[in-house]
C-alpha cells in the first residue's frame, strides 16, 4: 500500500489556528 | 483561574497535554457544564487522543449549526470508518461558505481522504490540485500533498 498521509489532522486545533504534530 | 489555565495550555499542547487538557476541560464542565470553551477544549482533546466516539458525543446535535465544528465531527466519523455520512458532513461544510481560511482547507483535506479510502481516485486528485493551488498554511503541508498525489496515482496504475 503506498503511503498516504493523514493531513485533515493538522487542521484539528484548540484555536482556529493551527498545530502541527 | 481554571479557565486562564485552560487557555494557557491550549496554545501549544503537544501529545502527552491533551490527557492534562481534557481532565481540565472536564473540571471546568462539572463546575458549568454549558462552557462552550471547555467542550471545544475537551473535543479537540479527545480527537488527539484518538477517542473518536467520545469525541463526537461532546457536544449534542441540537448543539450545532450543520457546519460549525463540520471538521472535528465529520473527522471522527472518517476515523470511525463512517466515510459516507463524514463525505455528506464536509461537503456540505464546504458549500455553507461559512468556514474560517483554515478551517475550510482542513476540509478540503479531509474531503481528498474520504474520497481515496472510498477509491474514488479521480475525486481525490481534484481536491488536491484545488488545494496546490491554495496556500499551504501548514509546516510541511505541500510535502505531503505531492506525497498523497503519488498514492493516488499509485493506485491508479
Ligand atoms: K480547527
Amino acid at each position: 500500500k503506498p503511503v498516504f498521509f493523514d493531513t485533515a489532522f493538522n487542521f484539528i486545533g484548540y484555536e482556529d489556528g493551527i498545530e502541527k504534530e | 483561574s481554571l479557565q486562564e489555565l485552560l487557555e494557557k495550555l491550549t496554545v501549544h499542547a503537544q501529545n502527552d497535554e491533551h490527557t492534562f487538557v481534557l481532565d481540565l476541560a472536564n473540571r471546568l464542565l462539572r463546575q458549568d457544564p454549558t462552557d462552550i470553551k471547555a467542550k471545544r477544549a475537551k473535543q479537540v482533546a479527545l480527537i488527539k487522543l484518538d477517542r473518536y466516539s467520545e469525541a463526537l458525543e461532546v457536544f449534542g446535535d441540537d448543539e450545532l449549526k450543520p457546519s460549525e465544528l463540520a471538521l472535528e465531527r465529520a473527522y471522527c466519523l472518517y476515523r470511525l470508518g463512517k466515510l459516507e455520512v463524514a463525505k455528506d458532513m464536509t461537503e456540505s461544510a464546504i458549500r455553507s461558505g461559512e468556514s474560517s481560511v483554515t478551517e475550510h482547507r482542513g476540509l478540503l483535506h479531509l474531503k481528498a481522504q474520504i474520497a481515496y479510502r472510498l477509491e474514488n481516485f479521480a475525486d481525490a486528485k481534484e481536491t488536491y490540485d484545488e488545494l496546490s493551488k491554495g496556500s499551504y498554511l501548514v509546516d510541511g503541508e505541500d510535502h505531503d500533498v505531492v506525497v498523497n498525489i503519488l498514492a493516488i496515482q499509485a493506485q491508479q496504475r
